[in-house]
């Protein structure tokens, strides 16, 4: 199977590398000599989607050269990802405390380690303390329970 | 003389109590950091970048340089004790560490590690004060040529010394760069890759890209199978190292103290294989290699003092030139940034007391790292039985809140989000982050640099091979492209990460 490191990752490069480059192309490019913003992200989106191309080539051609790609793990990822997204959506509406509180409780479900009481104890504990650090200490304009 | 009024502006700056208190944080953070596995000072430092913005500059970067080398000081004392490396380049010093403390000499090879890294860091110290301004004079003469192809040749030199292949590394320099470009174009005032987005008008917040990359990424990618560690921590009984201990190591420590400094200031994996380089070569100098791999002192003294060398003059290139060799200088690039101080050669003219205060804090970071270590080593080694699952949810919440507050943005959080998952997907790639974090701090200055040229040479390329210097970074970046596709060299250099890894 050809589905290789090399070459998803040749494949990534030249997604984004061609994605940048087309996008590109619709600023404005001057003249080298008058470089519009256009300009050197074009060459470098070509330049990356060139660099993906030989690199997919390579790795089909002689898969032996890299290694099968690792599988994703998408439970710990996803639940990472939405963690991390509730955080950030609640701490403006709600405030730092459910914001943290979301948080924990999509990383708990991504570890999947430790019991109830642990998982109480570290809720306590991670939210006072960054109250504590962050807006007592450093002064930093959080607020605890938006309105 | 210019250099003596130099470090005594520094002294002053490094022991106001302020600076001292930061110092102090700075190096037991970072020893308590190397000492945890699962959490490096990459991951330490983003976190701390987006809090230092309400510390003043000074005390900012002495903090966070402090965290840097106190780390790569404290992995040595999980490699002894415990055969885990706290830091990659502690990786080394768990051979002939690990053995002697199974043999009960674990006090010694702590204490020498201790010594050896003292040493070093003392000897890098005096380099950057002495390498510093001449550096930095040379540089200031620079022109846009020249800066062009200098960052180009960071760029590729780090491309080339990390794991993978010389082109993965260079497309996700060149990706980072891209990312980079992302927001207004100031010569213009064009808005580019913001897809309508308001929160990207600035660019993509550089703490966003660091955590993405080294919390959360790092964190997902450790929690995809459960982990069970057994950590027996051997007994550490006296501290005092024997004389003939002493007398073995400091041929060693001085060697790999010249090694390390010299790996320090090349862009690339320059701690790592400075410890294992420094290893190698004691080795081979060594009248009884056989002893190495059973618990010879040289093979903790060497790489130690090695590692903390290279922690040391890898802030040559960032201080006097702007140009960060590795993904954790370039961190600390961004704290400079974030403080408003723009990186390159004027840092020294503009903020002598940043600079010249660093290096001496340096110097007392060293000291206290000292001082500190031996007598908690007890302290440390308990935390090294702090289960993961204590520690990722503590990691989740203050980069968070770090990223939050440094915009109280939610586009920011978003993003760092997005990041991670994009972090992720290149771990599975193995698609090594440091050229892309590279690029990415050095982009718009690319840009910059190159349009500069351009504009000066009206539109003619060849300004960057007409003129010398610049075709002088040009030819190393060449050179080292080729000898990293020839068979022979790269697969010695693949060895050389794969066993530190």
């Amino acid at each position: 199977m050809y589905v290789t490191k090399g070459f998803l990752a040749g494949l990534l490069f030249m997604v984004f590398g061609g994605g940048a480059a087309a996008i590109a192309f619709t600023y404005r490019m001057g003249t080298a000599t008058q470089m519009g913003p256009g300009y050197f992200p074009a060459l470098l989106g070509v330049v990356v989607m060139a660099i993906g191309l030989v690199m997919a080539i390579r790795a089909y051609l002689s898969p032996e050269g890299s290694e099968p790609a690792e599988r994703l793990h998408l439970r710990p990822m996803v639940l990472i990802l939405a963690g991390v997204v509730a955080f950030g959506l609640l701490i403006r509406s709600w405030g730092l405390a459910p914001a943290i509180a979301a948080l924990l409780v999509f990383g708990r479900m991504a570890g999947r380690e430790g019991g109830p009481i642990e998982f109480i104890l570290m809720l306590v504990v991670l939210t006072v303390l960054p109250i504590i650090v962050f807006i007592y200490g450093l002064r930093i304009p959080l607020e605890i329970w938006a309105q | 003389m210019d250099l003596f009024g130099n470090l005594s502006l520094g002294f002053g700056v490094a022991f106001s109590f302020d600076n001292l208190l930061f110092c102090f944080v700075g190096v037991t953070l970072g020893t308590f950091i190397g000492v945890l596995p699962g959490v490096g000072p990459l991951v330490t430092i983003a976190l701390l970048l987006p809090l230092t913005f309400s510390l003043p500059p000074e005390g900012a970067m002495i903090m966070l340089a402090g965290i840097y080398y106190g780390a790569a000081y404290g992995g040595s004392t999980t490699a002894i004790l415990v055969n885990l490396p706290g830091e990659s380049s502690s990786v080394v010093t768990c051979i002939d560490g690990y053995q002697m403390a199974r043999q009960g000499r674990a006090g010694s090879a702590l204490a020498i590690a201790a010594v050896g890294s003292f040493i070093a860091g003392c000897i890098g110290t005096i380099l950057i004060a002495l390498f510093g301004p001449p550096i930095t004079r040379l540089a200031l003469q620079f022109g846009a040529p020249e800066y062009f192809s200098l960052m180009l040749m960071a760029l590729i030199l780090t491309a080339s010394l990390v794991r993978g292949s010389v082109l993965q590394g260079i497309g996700m320099a060149l990706l980072g760069v891209m990312f980079g470009l992302i927001g207004m174009d100031v010569n213009s005032g064009a808005l580019r890759y913001t897809f309508n987005i308001t929160g990207l008008a600035d660019g993509v917040e550089f703490a966003v890209v660091a955590m993405g990359f080294f919390a959360f990424a790092e964190i997902i990618s450790n929690l995809e199978h459960d982990r069970q560690r057994e950590v027996f921590v051997n007994k550490v009984s006296s501290l005092m190292p024997t004389r003939e201990d002493m007398r073995r190591s400091i041929g060693a420590i001085l060697r790999g103290t010249g090694i390390g400094a010299f790996f320090g200031i090349l862009p690339g994996a320059g701690q790592t294989i400075s410890s294992f380089a420094a290893y190698m070569f004691e080795k081979k100098v060594s009248r009884r290699p056989e002893a190495f791999g059973q618990g010879a002192v040289e093979g903790v003294a060497a790489p130690e003092a090695a590692n903390n060398a290279a922690a040391q003059t890898a802030f040559i290139p960032t201080l006097t030139l702007g140009i960060p060799g590795s993904a954790t200088m370039a961190l600390m690039l961004g704290a400079l940034m974030i403080q408003g101080i723009a990186p390159g050669p004027q840092i020294m003219t503009d903020h002598p007391r940043l600079f010249w205060g660093l290096i001496a804090s340096m110097w007392i970071g060293n000291a206290l790292l000292v001082v500190l270590n031996l007598p908690l080593i007890g302290l440390w080694t308990r935390m090294l039985k702090i289960p993961y699952r204590w520690l990722y949810p503590g990691i989740l919440v203050l980069s968070c809140i770090g990223i939050f507050s440094i915009n109280n943005s939610t586009t920011d959080v978003l993003l760092a989000a997005l990041f991670g998952v994009l972090g992720y997907v290149f771990m599975k790639l193995s698609c090594e982050p440091a050229p892309f974090v590279l690029g990415f701090i050095l982009g718009p200055m690319l840009e910059e640099n190159f349009r500069r040229a351009m504009l000066l040479s009206r539109g003619d390329p060849g300004t960057f091979i007409s003129n010398p210097i610049s075709a002088g970074f040009l030819l190393v970046s060449a050179v080292v492209i080729v000898a990293m596709i020839t068979p022979s060299i790269r697969r010695k250099k693949d060895l050389a990460i794969d066993e530190s890894a």
